[in-house]
């Protein structure tokens, strides 16, 4: 069979419609550029901070490629989400901003964090392109599920036996040029692990018995459920890690009650997670010192209450539109790149820069969730809810711990933080919600 | 239908009133806004709940909560960055605790590093000479210098008490509290101020001329030497201060950091610092005598009694005077006695003012001050109202700070300290000699002297003379103000003859043979503090007596006779205040 091809003229002309297809995100792209860069512009004016030369050609070659793709998705034309990438974007962009900022006085302690950050970045929107651009099968996902399974476990246990311990908790791996912390990676893999058991099980969810007159799961359920359970306080006891422990069982519980629409479910999980964390409460001095220090950081300042205190201060002294960048001291509050990042914006941009911030989580939600609402396959499905409250519960968990909204668990703030491995694999995970939003897949590849 | 608007409008309603509620709540009372908050999120996720189209159970509807719960989280975190970064900023920001264990004061920082990197005004003395200033070092922060002593050559301790120290652990004392905000910058040009603070640029101070004459506050401090006590030197024309001396003093240096050094060496250096100047063998050299020492006047305050009979002069008869040497006042209390047997053979037999006061005697003052007082039904009595004249004041009308110099922190000075003191006759009498409960700071003696000097005109004495932006424009420029006529011209004329007395025959003549061709009048007193301790010495002078431009106060703590150690340091004082006029 011939194949009638259109003439030049009408490919170009189709180039160009389809380019104006995807004009939103380009326009929101171009929009968080310029905030991001008048940002940068009051940075260098009130401290006469200079970027070194490879850093701020490391952030434009981004900002370039970054425009680059959103034109090449619109060529391609798979028509998927125009939101999600400007907003990681410009909170990966108001990191970044925040990590250059902060490097100066962070030298002495951590090094050039700064031009590590940018490589970093780069690393993330490249594998961000790769996992856009490479033809693969979504089902892959649930086809090697045990594969996943199986890798995820292997990381665990690396980590606890080779991992090194920073701050009294053994998370990192050291992979010689740099430190990897395998509990991101896991959580992409708990996400498609999860869709993929739960929709293998979706039928049963009428079968349901009662005892003692209570509603019990069907056994399928219950039996993860309790293994969850197991996994997450056996990881705060062995790696000590509360934060992970907290996210995890919280993903768990919301792929659960979409799947099930029970939440008397997710209501008995989380008291059974309450009465653990109670239960370990005495015997873990490191729960004691975040539950104290959140219960009331001004009785012990130099000490449990330091950091939360400091963190405080911070804060007001942001007010309505802070200090300006550069012009505050977010330093004084340890761990400022990190953990301590969604306060050091509080400090210089204000309660403006925050409740921002906190918008653009809130847009990630709304997105994410509307395409798992949109998606016609179960399993993309349970993955974009999945991988929804995976971004948008670990941002709420960091950013209540940082504000004393509840005890501090030590996990990044998706994008911003200074965190190779998390910056990875959450612009993965943007990754895998644009790819599941696209309706106009090529079918060899949708699937 | 009408049992879901009515749930939605109850919660809704609660969920908001919780949360006002919680805010209301004191900032310290943390726990109780957090209990608010959560019980309102449930609340505030239920009116969500019974707004949205009814749907059936499924996916659909549990994403729609899931993304509701999301979202309710987030509503929380932004009530909570409202509490803290908007309604509770300030009380926040300010908010300072103590260490229940080491007892340590901790305060949020960025107040202190802020300052740290202000480039703090100079403080200069009468004559420009540089004492206090500052230079830029690494990362923006300044130094606090001193060119006094490292140019100038002087003791820095001789200037503590007037200067201050500045630091970023215990802050800031002297000029440098009182005109912090001037020396900030904060205060004075407030375009200058925001400007700098708009675009980042280093904050420049404002600088303080002082009405102090450097090398006389130098000379002073060198006369007091290893004696603790104060100097005071005022202009009685204007009010000046122009030397101000408390010893022991301490060196600011000590004190202030110096950023291009090593962190923790500074710290470990001011620490210790501060822990040797507060220690109980210093002698406590943060304390301003001048201003904040409590002392008894002792027989300087006879001039103050003087005064009262002077001015009325039917009641109190001046004149008509003798100087017995004992005066029993009253039954139970010893009678009042002279400090020498038989004065009466210097005073003469009757005498009078001029001769009783030259020779100190305590029994004329009493008796002054007993008729003065009459039967005892008009309160405050005439000795009770020259003295508040003076501001030596009654113990219920002091204020707890002496308002009419306001430079450094001063004390009120009280003519006793229980209220119904001077119900009794002989604490009348012992009153009236200097004696009694009465408590003065050495400023305020200063103050009666040059009050004499100044015709009875009371003039409030003033330590910083012109405050000037850095480019030298003049912010602030004092004016000599009044505080009252004390007395009479006439009343003033005759005490500096009776202080002329002193000098000339009486005790005190040691003052004339340090300033001589100048004639001076004087006043000794030996103020007894506590029994059995060597007295405190005291000197009042004026000269050049014809048209004073000095007064001087000194005491000296444990100095024994006022006309010995105290006498002889006044008279020196005077000669270095002519010898600054050359």
């Amino acid at each position: 069979m011939k194949i009638a091809y259109p003439a030049p003229s009408l490919r170009l002309n189709r180039a160009f419609r389809r380019i104006a297809g995807r004009l939103i995100e380009f326009e929101l792209l171009v929009t968080a550029g310029l905030l991001l860069a008048s940002i940068i512009a009051a940075l260098v004016i009130a401290t006469g901070q200079t970027f070194p030369e490879s850093v701020v050609l490391i952030g434009l070659t981004q900002a370039f490629l970054l425009l680059c793709f959103s034109m090449v998705l619109g060529l391609r034309d798979w028509n998927e989400d125009q939101i999600l990438l400007p907003t990681a974007t410009l909170l990966a962009g108001i990191g970044l901003v925040m990590i250059w900022r902060l490097a100066p006085g962070l030298r002495d302690f951590y090094g050039d964090i700064a031009h590590r950050h940018a490589v970093w970045t780069f690393v993330a929107l490249t594998v961000l392109a790769l996992v856009t651009f490479l033809p693969w099968r979504m089902h892959w996902l649930k086809h090697y599920r045990y594969s996943w399974l199986l890798l995820g476990l292997l990381l665990v246990g690396a980590t606890m036996v080779f991992g090194i311990e920073q701050n009294g908790a053994r998370l990192w791996l050291n992979l010689g040029l740099m430190q990897f912390q395998p509990v991101e990676l896991l959580k992409i893999l708990l996400v498609v692990y999860l869709a993929t058991y739960l929709d293998d099980r979706r039928s049963l969810i009428n079968t349901s018995y009662y005892l003692w007159g209570l509603r019990l799961p069907p056994l399928p359920y219950l039996v993860p459920m309790a293994i969850m359970w197991g996994l997450t306080v056996g990881m705060i006891i062995i790696q000590k890690d509360l934060g992970a422990a907290l996210l995890f069982f919280s993903i768990f519980l919301a792929m659960l009650y979409v799947l099930t629409c029970q939440a008397w479910y997710v209501i008995a999980g989380l008291v059974a997670f309450v009465f653990g964390a109670a239960f370990l409460y005495p015997l873990f001095e490191y729960v004691q010192i975040r539950v104290d220090a959140w219960y009331d950081p001004w009785s012990d300042p130099l000490n449990r209450g330091y950091q939360m205190m400091e963190a405080l201060y911070a804060l007001a002294v942001g007010g309505y539109v802070g200090t300006g960048p550069g012009l505050g001291d977010p330093t004084t509050v340890p761990s400022s790149h990190t953990d301590f990042v969604f306060v050091a914006i509080g400090e210089e941009l204000g309660m403006i820069g925050t409740l921002g911030v906190l918008a653009c989580y809130m847009l990630i939600a709304v997105r994410g969730f509307q395409i798992a609402l949109r998606t016609r396959d179960g399993f993309q499905q349970l993955l974009a809810t999945g991988l929804t409250t995976a971004i948008t519960i670990q941002a709420l968990i960091i950013t209540a711990g940082t504000i004393n909204l509840i005890p501090l668990t030590g996990i990044t703030l998706p994008f911003v933080s200074y965190s190779g491995s998390s910056l990875v694999v959450h612009f993965v995970m943007i990754g895998l919600l644009m790819r599941i939003s696209a309706t106009n897949k090529d079918p060899r590849v949708g699937s | 239908m009408s049992m879901q608007s009515t749930v939605r409008l109850l919660s809704g309603a609660s969920a908001i009133s919780l949360i006002i509620f919680g805010l209301s709540q004191p900032a310290e009372q943390e726990i109780s806004w957090l209990i608010c908050l959560w019980l309102a999120a449930p609340l505030i996720g239920l009116t969500a709940w019974f707004y949205q189209p009814r749907m059936p159970r499924g996916i659909q509807r549990s994403v729609y909560a899931l993304g509701l719960i999301i979202i309710v989280g987030f509503g929380l975190l932004s009530l909570q960055l409202l509490r803290q970064q908007l309604i509770y900023a300030d009380t926040i920001y300010n908010r300072v605790v103590q260490d229940p264990e080491s007892g340590q004061i901790i305060s949020n920082v960025r107040p202190v590093l802020a300052s740290q990197r202000v480039l703090r005004g100079d403080i200069l003395d009468r004559t420009g000479l540089l004492l206090v200033s500052s230079e830029q070092v690494a990362d923006g922060f300044a130094n606090r210098t001193y060119p006094l002593a490292t140019v100038s050559g002087y003791d820095p301790a001789a200037f503590s008490n007037i200067v201050g120290f500045f630091s970023p652990r215990y802050g800031q004392s002297g000029l440098e509290a009182t005109y912090s905000g001037y020396l900030s910058g904060e205060q004075g040009s407030p375009s200058d101020y925001l400007k700098h603070n708009l675009l980042g640029e280093t904050q420049v101070g404002n600088n303080l001329h002082l009405t102090l004459h450097a090398g006389l506050q130098a000379r002073a401090s060198a006369l007091l030497g290893a004696w603790s006590g104060s100097i005071v030197v005022l202009d009685p024309r204007s009010g000046a201060v122009l030397a101000m001396v408390s010893h022991p003093g301490f060196d600011p240096r000590g004190l202030s950091f110096n950023y291009a050094a090593d962190r923790e060496a500074e710290n470990t250096r001011i620490s210790q610092y501060w822990q040797s100047i507060n220690s109980d063998s210093s002698g406590q050299p943060l304390l301003n005598r001048a201003t904040q020492g409590q002392y008894p006047p002792g027989s300087t305050f006879k001039t103050v009694t003087a005064v009262a009979a002077l001015e009325h002069p039917d009641v109190a008869q001046p004149n008509t005077i003798r100087c017995y040497n004992e005066l029993p006042v009253e039954q139970g209390s010893p009678p009042v006695v002279n400090a020498v047997d038989n004065l009466a053979s210097l005073t003469g037999d009757p005498s009078d003012l001029e001769r009783v006061y030259a020779y100190s005697c305590n029994v004329a003052f009493a008796q002054y001050a007993l008729r003065l007082r009459g039967d005892g039904r008009q309160r405050p009595d005439l000795f009770e109202q020259q003295a508040t004249l003076f501001d030596i004041v009654r113990p219920q009308d002091a204020p707890p700070m002496y308002d009419r110099f306001t430079a450094l922190p001063t004390l009120p000075s009280r003519l006793y300290v229980q209220p119904d003191f001077l119900d009794r006759l002989a604490a009348v009498a012992d009153t009236g000699y200097g004696q009694g409960q009465i408590l003065v700071t050495p400023l305020q003696m200063a103050m009666v002297a040059a009050t004499i000097a100044n015709d009875g005109v009371m003039l409030q004495p003033y330590l910083v003379q012109q405050i000037r932006s850095p480019d030298n424009r003049v912010i602030f420029e004092e004016r000599t103000r009044t505080i009252r006529q004390v007395m009479s011209v006439e009343t003033a004329r005759e005490m500096r003859n009776h202080m002329a007395a002193v000098a000339e025959y009486g005790f005190g003549s040691q003052i004339s043979s340090f300033v001589p061709g100048v004639s001076v009048g004087g006043k000794s007193g030996t103020a007894e503090h506590v029994p059995g301790a060597t007295p405190h010495a005291w000197f009042i002078a004026i000269a050049p007596l014809d048209a004073p431009r000095y007064a001087v106060a000194v005491i000296v703590e444990g100095g024994g006779e006022g006309s010995g150690i105290a006498a002889q340091l006044a008279g020196q004082v005077l000669a270095a205040a002519f010898a600054t006029e050359s």
